[in-house]
């Protein structure tokens, strides 16, 4: 125990799993919120990236306040002439929203003007109402035809050409409140996905999911693989026969497929995944149990037992598992790394539950919506080094048990 | 909660042709001027970027993933052109069950539904949002089908005049004062449809924050289907293309549909729209069409037994190293009258490279049934009556002109179609092309039952060529859509008809080779390839070619 | 005792099977829907659905269907597919050839690096290739498949492009013989590369073992007691010893090839037997999908009779069957 205390895998999954549970509490909100705009990198690269910033603009009779929010220290926002206007020496952000409301005299117009180095751009015109509520983004079709701008590519990169001074101003318009956002090219730690949900928080909560699926597939299998193995080994004769018979034909049917149609079948969810992954792994653990029973069965002390009139229960459960419980140990841990490779391979067809959060879900959508292409690492590496992470360390732990079992695989001082 | 920005939209449906730069008159163009299509299947959607950007291929058609937009629009040797489409994402409802079999309740979500939002957040604004049942881009479609109709306020106004009530929480009630009952959203799995599953989501959570209880179950496909079948569901999302005509629109809303293996899967039963779309689909001519289809989609827009989510837009990206592309804002640059037009920008003609994303798996026109055996096929056979890529309505393809007109009285009425030929006509294989051949065809598919074509010409009563080019059509009943159902038959030679002995079992390739694929269409076979690629090479009697063109290229 | 072993294992195999095709059977028709219902398309009335479904002899009784579907597998005449309306059994053999070549060219590839890597750190016990070989093949087996083919892909494809992104031969191919076989190989290569990484690390890790276990035994003592040369005894002696696991694990991975090749093709757009079997899968294809899975069941069952045989033949105590009762 000490043993396996010292191993830094076993410190590396206990960290992970600390990760996993108190992790997304410690981010707060959930992690399907929209965090960003879709595939910023991770917010310590590329300084000349633009990180997120809003600008707030409110105006009541003749006030006019202006506030800024991710700017850096001196380049804030400040009002002059009745406008918002700042710096911008970065590169474009992703995403220009500007929603809020305006109210004025309805026989009066009210423009919304939006000035670049290069030019200015009108962005609404409002005439004939008392109050008007905006909710303009670069991203909308209507907005691009209204200003001219091409219909395909990013409308953004045209509202921003150039570093200089930039200004947003309402006139014609007695009050009004709006919010700028701009969230940038770059955000969080890991960046974001293609909907804008943070990279990390999902990682974290994908650790769960993995390792639950992971986990209590294997356990499920080895169980049942206890189960069938200690029958068909301690009955022998027709059990036995018929047992190993369900074991082959079990081995014959080619696991993807079959996978594939039963997710179709049970429809998705955590628990329904685990029963399938697990109805298939089971035949490997039933067969080494049922060798062992086999051996163990015509021993002398079992069959003193036996003639001193324990039942066949008591046998199986006092004697015959704890035998076994090597074994089964090593098994688990090493099966847990097929398991969490199978879930990601499942994700990665697209038939697990897509509300559920794993790493082989993130995957997916990283090929889906289009990550590979775009180049974002941050959406592809850490799921992937993390399911790869999870099985070195189970694969590390049932080696070290399989040494344990077996001293002549271990290390230096054996022969 | 108002929105300002409406009307600009209608601009996009207006507005004249934007042929890049060049005038065209679809009537006179002569072509095909690329010699040779090459079709090669990538099947991967990041191969397929990957190898438009490199060149490797000059046409990218139906591109789907916003963030391959934007990146493609940003290399330089490719323009991108942007059409509306015809697909369309709709939220069904099962109006026979509460609280969805209340039509006040039906709008009040339909105005529930944050559309533009959606769109900006899935697809980048990459999509249209609608309130149509009929493509927007179909010249039949009603004007109104591109407002904006998101408004909570009015929803809620809407809901409480009609008697319901919200409780403490905003969550709401039934006129009896029980909560409105917790209801499963069913969305197809993200295999088949990736975003799907994500516009589920934000549907439920609009329809929730205006006090419905909607969560989302997200299944196997066809699993959907058969519950939708049954009309064991409450709400679910479903999206598929739907064609130019509006008499599509008695499979999905008429009352008879109402059975199993029928489209009605909304399970709506409402008389006066039954009337409207049978006034529809056996209108004698165009304007009694016209006028009913305005009726029923009126009908529609008050009854709303499903709702209009949004269009997507179809982008397609083409290699600038082609010049005289064609595209409108009804198609796309990767339409039949490039094929006519494109020339390379410099160096002499070489095969125009289109990718495919799947194997046409069959080349059997009886039995083909996947939309990428078609677009192989679609090039070697030619309709009666094409289609303007300007308006979208009909102009003269292999017939140059036709009537359409109704005979007999009372119950004995029908339809009559007669077509007059073009003169000089010729199959690819050179033999002359008559109105002989046409009735084969007709008389072919009919005697056959060949199953994808059995709704086109199960009411042809008759058909006979009245001479050389001319071709009489005599349907059973009376309907101004079966014009387009007998126009758009893939033509064939009567020699080769009477040569197919098995048409399930007929394989066009192994037999003759290519050349048993004889249509009247730009493009023959020249190869096919299995899973690698399809080339094509002009069919050198194609009609088109010997026409005069107006304007000099 | 050799004869009724090999007919009980014969017949044990045959049992196999025949729970194989009921199965079979039973999955598919018991999944909802089939490849007529999920057409939503207006000009497809029900009437006409219905003749389609005719057209594919979906209208008959289910027994009826069942007779006939096993009367297909025992012949091996496999009907129409549905998607295509072609012979099944034409498809599968012009795929085969694609398949067969990048699972074969892989799995010798892994097994041979494998092997060799596994018999050079057992011997060399504690020094740097054994901790090497152990790390490296631990983590490149934990690596989901398809995320080392996308990378590679992205990597070896677009980025440096010394490799084809797709197909499996250029458009239009090259003439000639050596032509077009270097051309086909030169797009096998990444799915190849990327299929043995993540292979040679199992084979090496099991390889290791059974060389270890094998090097302590004690006729290998005996064997460098006698003063023959340590290659001579790594390779005459111990290496003998665990041939006959290695041949039936060989065999025994023949059936998961074809489950691995679906994603490869997918991924580098091949054209095999794994991308046929998951558009049957996802169309409803029941002929299709029917005699890929009964393919793969009887290379499955054909392999582990093969593999007990090898043993047999081998290890006589395997044929006396452990304990007598």
């Amino acid at each position: 125990m000490k043993a396996l205390l010292r191993r830094p895998s076993v410190w590396a999954f206990i960290c992970i799993v600390l990760a996993g549970i108190f992790g997304p509490r410690l981010l707060g909100g959930s992690p399907s919120d929209t965090v960003g705009a879709p595939f910023a990198r991770p917010a310590w690269l590329g300084a000349s990236l633009s990180s997120s910033k809003t600008i707030e603009l409110k105006c009541s009779g003749d006030r006019v306040s202006v506030l800024g929010a991710g700017f850096a220290e001196s380049g804030g926002p400040k009002a002059e002439n009745g406008s918002a206007e700042f710096d911008w020496n970065s590169q474009p952000p992703a995403i220009f929203a500007l929603e809020g409301k305006i109210a004025a005299d309805p026989a009066l117009t009210a423009t919304v003007v939006w000035s670049t180095p290069k030019g200015d751009f009108e962005l609404a015109r409002l005439t004939g109402r008392e109050q008007y509520w905006l909710n303009l983004d670069a991203r909308d079709m209507m907005f691009k035809r209204s200003l001219g701008l091409p219909l395909i590519g990013q409308a953004v990169a045209d509202l921003f050409p150039s570093a200089g001074r930039y200004a947003l101003r309402v006139s014609g318009a007695h009050s009004y409140s709006l919010k700028l956002s701009l969230p940038g090219r770059r955000q969080g730690l890991l960046g974001t996905d293609q909907r804008g949900r943070d990279v990390f928080a999902l990682l974290l909560s994908g650790i769960s999911t993995s390792l639950t699926v992971g986990i209590s597939a294997t356990l499920a299998a080895t169980l049942l693989g206890l189960g069938f193995g200690l029958t068909a080994g301690y009955a022998g004769g027709l059990t036995d026969a018929l047992i190993m018979r369900a074991v082959d034909v079990l081995l014959a049917i080619p696991t993807l497929p079959i996978l594939m149609t039963l997710a179709g079948l049970w429809g998705k969810g955590l628990w329904q995944l685990v029963l399938i992954l697990s109805i298939f792994s089971w035949m490997g653990t039933a067969r080494s149990v049922r060798a062992l029973t086999l051996s163990v069965r015509e021993q002398p002390w079992v069959e003193g037992l036996r003639a001193l009139g324990a039942k066949r229960g008591y046998i199986l459960w006092r004697h015959l598992v704890p035998e076994t419980a090597p074994i089964l140990l090593a098994n688990l841990a090493l099966g847990v790394p097929g398991a969490v490779l199978s879930e990601a391979g499942l994700a990665f067809l697209g038939l697990s539950d897509p509300r559920l959060i794993s790493w082989g879900r993130m995957l997916h959508e990283a090929h889906s919506f289009g990550a590979f292409t775009e180049g974002a690492w941050w959406l592809i590496l850490p799921p992937g080094l993390g399911i790869v992470a999870l099985c070195l360390i189970f694969m590390d732990i049932g080696r070290f048990l399989e040494e344990k079992i077996d001293p002549r695989l271990g290390g230096k001082d054996h022969a | 909660m108002k929105k300002l920005l409406c009307a600009a939209l209608l601009a996009l449906c207006c507005s004249a042709a934007q042929a890049a730069g060049i005038d065209f008159d679809p009537e006179t163009v002569s072509g095909p001027s690329v010699e040779k299509i090459c079709m090669v299947i990538v099947a991967n959607a990041d191969s397929q970027v990957l190898a438009a950007e490199k060149g490797e291929i000059d046409v990218l058609s139906d591109i789907a993933r916003p963030s391959d937009i934007n990146r493609l629009s940003a290399s330089p040797r490719l323009d991108m052109s942007l059409a509306r489409g015809f697909h369309a994402f709709f939220l069904l409802m099962n109006n026979q069950t509460p609280p969805w079999n209340d039509p006040a309740v039906r709008r009040a979500a339909a105005m529930s539904t944050d559309r533009n939002s959606m769109v900006r957040n899935i697809y980048q604004g990459y999509c249209e949002p609608i309130n149509s049942w009929l493509p927007p881009v179909s010249p039949w479609a009603s004007a109104e089908g591109t407002r904006n109709i998101f408004d909570r306020a009015a929803a809620r106004e809407l809901l409480l005049s009609a008697g319901y009530r919200f409780n403490y929480a905003g969550r709401l009630l039934m006129p009896d004062g029980s909560p409105v009952p917790a209801v499963k959203l069913l969305a197809p799995l993200a295999r088949v449809a990736p975003t799907t599953a994500e516009m589920a989501e934000q549907i439920a959570a609009s329809l929730n924050a205006s006090g419905f209880d909607v969560e989302v179950e997200p299944m196997d496909f066809s699993a959907m289907i058969a519950r939708l079948d049954r009309k064991d569901y409450s709400l679910a999302v479903l999206a598929w293309s739907m064609g130019r005509n509006p008499d599509s629109l008695y499979s999905f809303y008429h009352s008879s549909m109402d059975v199993p293996g029928g489209y009605n899967m909304t399970g709506i039963h409402d008389a006066s729209l039954d009337a409207a779309l049978e006034r529809l689909r056996y209108a004698p001519d165009k304007e009694s069409a016209e006028k009913a289809s305005a009726e029923a989609q009126r009908l529609l827009a008050e009854l709303v037994p499903s709702v209009p989510i949004y269009s997507r837009f179809s982008v397609a990206a083409f290699s600038n190293q082609w010049k005289n592309v064609i595209s409108t804002e009804k198609i796309t640059a990767d339409n039949m009258w490039t094929l006519m037009r494109a020339v390379p920008r410099e160096g002499p003609m070489r095969p125009l490279t289109i990718a495919l994303a799947e194997e046409p798996r069959s080349l059997n026109p009886f039995t083909a049934s996947s939309a990428y055996s078609w677009q192989v096929l679609g090039q070697v056979y030619e309709g009666l009556i094409g289609t303007s890529p300007l308006t979208l309505e009909d102009m003269p393809g292999l017939a140059e002109s036709w009537k359409v007109a109704v005979e007999g009285a009372g119950k004995d009425a029908h339809t009559a179609l007669t077509f007059r030929l073009r003169p000089g006509l010729k199959w690819n294989d050179g033999s002359p092309l008559t109105a002989n051949d046409l009735k084969a065809t007709i008389d072919f598919l009919k005697k056959n039952q060949i199953p994808r074509f059995y709704d086109a010409v199960k009411n042809v009563a008759s058909a006979e060529a009245l001479d050389e080019r001319e071709l009489k059509v005599t349907m059973t009943g009376v309907s101004y859509w079966y014009l387009d159902n007998v126009a758009g038959l893939p033509y064939m030679p009567e020699r080769v008809l009477k040569g197919i002995s098995d048409w399930q079992n007929w394989d066009p390739l192994g037999s003759g080779g290519p050349s048993a694929l004889v249509g009247a269409g730009p493009f023959a076979l020249e190869e096919y390839r299995p899973g690698e690629y399809v080339m094509m090479t002009r069919n050198p009697h194609y009609w088109r070619l010997s026409l005069k063109e107006a304007k000099a290229r | 005792m050799k004869r009724s072993w090999l007919l009980r294992r014969v017949l044990a195999s045959l049992l196999v099977l025949i729970c194989v095709l009921v199965l079979n059977f039973a999955l598919f028709r018991v999944m909802p829907g089939d490849a007529v219902s999920t057409i939503i398309d207006p000009n497809f009335s029900p009437e006409a659905k219905e003749r389609l479904r005719a057209l594919y002899g979906l209208d008959r009784p289910m027994l009826e269907q069942f007779f006939i579907y096993l009367k297909q597998m025992l012949t091996f005449r496999f009907g129409l597919s549905f998607l295509s309306r072609r012979p099944v059994w034409d498809e599968l053999l012009s795929r085969l050839p694609g398949t067969i070549t990048l699972m074969s060219l892989s799995m010798a590839a892994s097994a041979a690096l494998g092997i060799w890597l596994g018999v050079k750190s057992a011997v060399r016990r504690g020094s740097w290739i054994e901790k090497l070989v152990l790390r490296a093949g631990a983590v490149m087996s934990s690596f989901p498949g398809f995320f080392v083919q996308l990378v590679l892909l992205m990597l070896l494809a677009r980025d440096f492009p010394i490799f084809p992104l797709r197909g499996s031969v250029s458009v239009p191919p090259p003439a000639g013989g050596w032509a077009l076989l270097a051309d086909r190989l030169w797009h096998l290569s990444l799915p190849v590369l990327s299929l043995t990484l993540m292979g040679f690390g199992g084979w090496a890790l099991y390889v290791r073992n059974l060389m270890v276990r094998a090097l302590g035994e004690d006729f290998v003592l005996m064997a460098r007691a006698r003063g023959l040369s340590p290659r001579s005894v790594v390779y005459g002696h111990a290496f003998r010893t665990i041939l006959p696991p290695i041949v039936t694990i060989l065999l025994m991975s023949v059936p998961g090839l074809v489950s691995g090749a679906v994603i490869t093709e997918t991924v580098f757009s091949l054209r095999g037997v794994g991308a046929f079997l998951l558009e049957a899968l996802s169309g409803h294809d029941y002929p299709a999908a029917g005699a890929s899975f009964y393919l793969l069941a009887l290379i499955t069952v054909s392999c582990n009779l093969l593999a007990d045989v090898v043993y047999g033949l081998v290890d006589p105590r395997v044929r006396i069957e452990g304990v007598n009762r």
